[in-house]
């Protein structure tokens, strides 16, 4: 494969994990627990939006943007009657919930919509040649979103009140509380982004693929690699990071292992490609918990 | 029927036993084991893979135990570097890390089909005396665990760990290693699911990756927090409730005539759903924890 | 006994710590005082191996200990207590106790089970000691209520119950009269002078209460912004201009002594 399309085929992997990495990011730095069931928004978001879309893209474009709508909400209803009560006995017990709620999210959704995974009713779309790279133009879209989202929630974050905001609960919520912010509103705002966004990523992922019950726990520990090698609560690490992990998923079954190994040719196989994620997930943790471009270390 | 409660007794038997070597980890503890399915999952595998090889059970069991307990002490030390829900993550993704190495790696034990045919226990015996015989084996087994639990977590062993669930510092001001500890309760509530798990392939004859799925770690956690987190009795409670929910949802299964899948959902939302009610109104489980009180004798 | 010689410990953009450097003689109690986030309990963080320091040369008895993890530290013979007692909640009294004792048959997994007369005898033991501690302490017959539903004072005397446990040579006390009614203060100042009669025990105080100082140390360290300032006898402390403007300050007004303190920010853990 040429390395154009291992790029190409790279940046459609980091746009995958992006939207949603960037939801979990957001999340994670206000709350301060690992929400297992993160994913699951990114499966819910795609099968809302497949059951309101038609077959014309306004209508698809619509009822994603609905969509994620609906899941922030959702998600705003999930924390005010489930997390923040169990927030209240640390951060293991949300996190116990957190498996628990995906399971059950998982559970409703096979029953509302049946195992066997759906499509975007769309006409197959021609791919298109750039540099030697096959893409199609929705996977073009997909990327351009994703890009655009992140860079705009960036300028949110850095540019805007609300991001200054919430900068300052992620960093210290008591602090922030007694300058007179209302932390219990910027924590509703940063489950509706975050679960907003994943399920964006959700629709866009169901769109270039198909929409599944797996769609999220597929990403669960990717998206979580990523969200720690970036550094919890810095959306360009997330884009970075993803990039980075999306890179090496895909250069690690091009490169042919056999001088390593002592044989004449030798490829990983496919299913690997998300152990890479993995590995880079404990390699992490180890050796640089606050990843790139997170806060220091939670502990002194 | 009968053959359905055996059948549901065995498993909840051995439920029991995979939930005792999670309480000790997470309930006395404190480590929260996301991964809890790999130990069960070497432990089954040990006995799939000698049986493959043509080698006696025995030491598959051994064998499994043993990586099981070497794995947990990998991941205990861990601990030294990562912080409670940053190790549970690793913990995690190690578990699905392994499964995908028994899924890819044909050579080790076939892969995706998996290995079947595993001469199983009370081979001998046929039929219904055969179930009553793997039944009356696993609850002997529940039983010894059982009390290998007990007193561990009431000697020193277990004190310490339970000092070091609630306040590290003051463990360690006390001279603790908490690595060390860490280590240690893995290591046995490691080989205590390894244990579990050998007990399933030899009732169920296969062992393949799909037993290895993240589904068994919540089932596990279900039942003891429902049972009661540090209470091994309790847990016990738990398996035979969350088995018993189990046993309710096949039977309204065959009343309404569902279809697999949406049966396997309902029962999954079900023990959720209590799971999720638990941990709002009862974190403390049926059989709570309760205060352990030293008698002057000591021992 | 303990030896510090510039100390430095940075903070997040905060120099907790800024070359400071302290001594501990063998048998002697010597106090740690300063205003409010002046680094008194990072230094014990420290000291005691619970914080790595980024500079300076820390030695206990002639051992160097700035990179060893806290419990190794805390197995030279180090005692130590920290500002809010670590207690915890699912453990009684008794059992807390026994956390502190030396029990290594029934820490391992071989005398667990096959060595059953022997750590029955151990923890019959310790038992003894714990319950002859914790009357000493005043506060015999709790043994079997849970550590925290101890009142603060008698908590505080528990902590320091379970640091004597293991018969420490240098005992480090993070604010030990903090939160505790006055006659209880009393008698833990009797009980700490008691402890090192014969040279039995060396200790180091941070506190806050300068009459609980007064009547223990023989020599004060004054800290201020991670430096000592001033280094004396608790008499001569009240004179020293240094000691009066860390505590009162150029543009601070906080008394130093009073109110029982609350958990400062930036002085961290």
């Amino acid at each position: 494969m040429s390395i154009a399309q291992v790029l190409v085929d790279s940046l459609l992997r980091a746009a995958e994990l992006g939207l949603v990495a960037l939801g979990l990011t957001i999340v994670y730095s206000l709350v301060k627990f690992a929400n297992i069931a993160h994913v699951e928004f990114a499966t819910v978001g795609a099968f809302i939006a497949l059951v309101f879309a038609g077959s014309s893209t306004p209508s698809i474009a619509i009822a994603g943007a609905a969509s994620a709508v609906i899941v922030g909400l959702l998600a705003i209803v999930l924390h005010r009657t489930f997390f923040k009560r169990l927030l209240r006995s640390g951060s293991a017990i949300p996190m116990i919930g957190s498996l628990a709620l995906a399971i059950v999210m998982r559970a409703l959704v096979q029953l509302s919509m049946g195992t066997r995974p759906s499509s975007f009713d769309r006409p197959l779309e021609r791919a298109i040649e750039i540099g030697g790279a096959f893409i199609t133009p929705l996977q073009l879209w997909l990327i351009a979103i994703t890009l655009v989202t992140i860079a705009g929630f960036m300028i949110v974050l850095y540019r805007t009140k609300l991001g200054r905001t919430l900068r300052a609960v992620a960093a210290n919520p008591e602090l922030a509380a007694a300058s007179g912010i209302n932390v219990n509103l910027s924590i509703d705002l940063a489950w509706f982004f975050g679960a907003g966004f994943a399920a964006l990523g959700g629709v866009l992922l169901a769109l270039n693929t198909q929409a599944s019950i797996q769609l999220g726990s597929t990403l669960l520990l990717p998206v979580f690699a990523v969200v720690i090698l970036g550094g919890i609560g810095s959306p360009v690490g997330a884009l970075l990071a993803a990039i980075l992990i999306a890179f090496a998923e895909n250069m690690i079954l091009q490169v042919d292992w056999g001088s390593l190994v002592g044989d004449s040719s030798f490829y990983m196989p496919l299913s690997y490609d998300v152990a890479i994620g993995f590995v880079v997930l404990i390699l992490t943790l180890l050796i640089r918990p606050q990843g790139l471009f997170g806060t220091a270390a939670r502990d002194a | 029927m009968l053959d359905f409660l055996l059948y549901v007794g065995i498993v909840a038997s051995i439920y029991g036993i995979a939930a005792i070597s999670l309480n000790l980890q997470a309930g006395v503890g404190g480590l929260l084991n996301f991964g809890q399915v790999a130990f069960f999952g070497l432990g089954a595998y040990g006995v799939g893979i000698a049986s493959h090889r043509g080698l006696p059970l025995w030491m598959g069991v051994v064998g499994g135990i043993v990586a099981a307990a070497l794995a947990g002490a990998a991941v205990g030390r861990l601990g030294r570097t990562l912080l409670a829900d940053y190790w549970a993550i690793a913990t995690l993704a190690l578990a699905e890390l392994l499964r995908l190495v028994f899924l890819n790696e044909e050579w080790l034990a076939r892969g995706a089909d998996g290995i079947g045919s595993i001469p199983g226990l009370w081979g001998a015996v046929s039929g219904t005396w055969r179930d009553v015989a793997i039944l009356a084996t696993v609850v002997s087994i529940l039983v010894v665990v059982y009390l290998v639990a007990e007193r561990l977590t009431k000697v020193q062993f277990g004190r310490v760990a339970r000092l070091m669930r609630e306040q590290p510092n003051l463990a360690a001001a006390l001279g603790y290693d908490i690595v060390k500890v860490k280590v240690r309760v893995m290591m046995v509530g490691a080989a205590i699911a390894a244990t579990g798990g050998a007990l399933l392939t030899t009732y169920i004859s296969f062992i393949g990756p799909g037993q290895l799925l993240p589904v068994d770690t919540f089932l596990v956690w279900a039942i003891i927090v429902v049972g009661g987190m540090g209470n091994h009795l309790g847990v016990i409670v738990g398996a035979v409730v969350v088995n018993l929910i189990y046993l309710g949802t096949r039977f309204a299964n065959d009343y309404a005539k569902l279809d697999a899948n949406t049966a396997a959902s309902l029962r999954l939302l079900l023990v959720g759903l209590i799971l999720m009610a638990f941990l709002m109104f009862r974190t403390n489980g049926l059989v709570p924890e309760r205060l352990r009180t030293v008698d002057a004798d000591g021992g | 006994m303990l030896t510090a010689v510039d100390v430095r410990k940075h903070f997040k953009g905060l120099n907790a710590l800024d070359g400071a450097s302290i001594d501990v003689q063998r048998g002697e109690i010597v106090g740690l005082v300063g205003p409010n986030g002046s680094g008194k309990t990072t230094l014990l963080n420290v000291l005691s191996g619970f914080t790595r320091a980024d500079s300076g040369r820390i030695e206990i008895g002639d051992k160097k200990i700035d990179r060893l993890p806290s419990w190794e530290v805390m197995r030279l013979g180090i005692g130590r207590t920290f500002q809010a007692p670590q207690l915890p909640t699912r453990m009684t009294v008794m059992e807390t106790m026994l956390c502190a004792a030396k029990l290594p048959t029934g820490e391992s997994l071989f005398g667990a089970f096959l060595r059953r007369g022997k750590v029955r005898e151990e923890e019959r033991e310790a038992i003894e000691r714990a319950t002859e501690l914790l009357t000493r302490l005043g506060i015999a017959g709790v043994g079997d209520q849970p550590a925290t539903d101890l009142s603060g004072g008698q908590q505080k005397l528990l902590a320091m119950g379970l640091v004597l446990m293991r018969s420490p040579r240098l005992l480090m006390l993070d604010e030990p009269a903090a939160g505790v009614n006055p006659s209880l203060r009393r008698s833990m100042v009797n009980l700490l002078k008691g402890l090192t009669q014969g040279n039995e025990i060396s200790m180091l105080i941070v506190e806050h209460d300068m009459e609980f100082v007064q009547r223990l140390c023989s020599r004060v360290f004054v800290l201020d912004k991670g430096v000592v300032v001033a280094e004396s006898k608790p008499s001569e402390l009240a004179d020293n201009p240094r000691v009066v403007e860390a505590y009162l300050g150029k543009s601070r007004a906080t008394e130093p002594a009073s109110a029982a303190p609350t958990n400062a920010a930036g002085e961290s853990r």
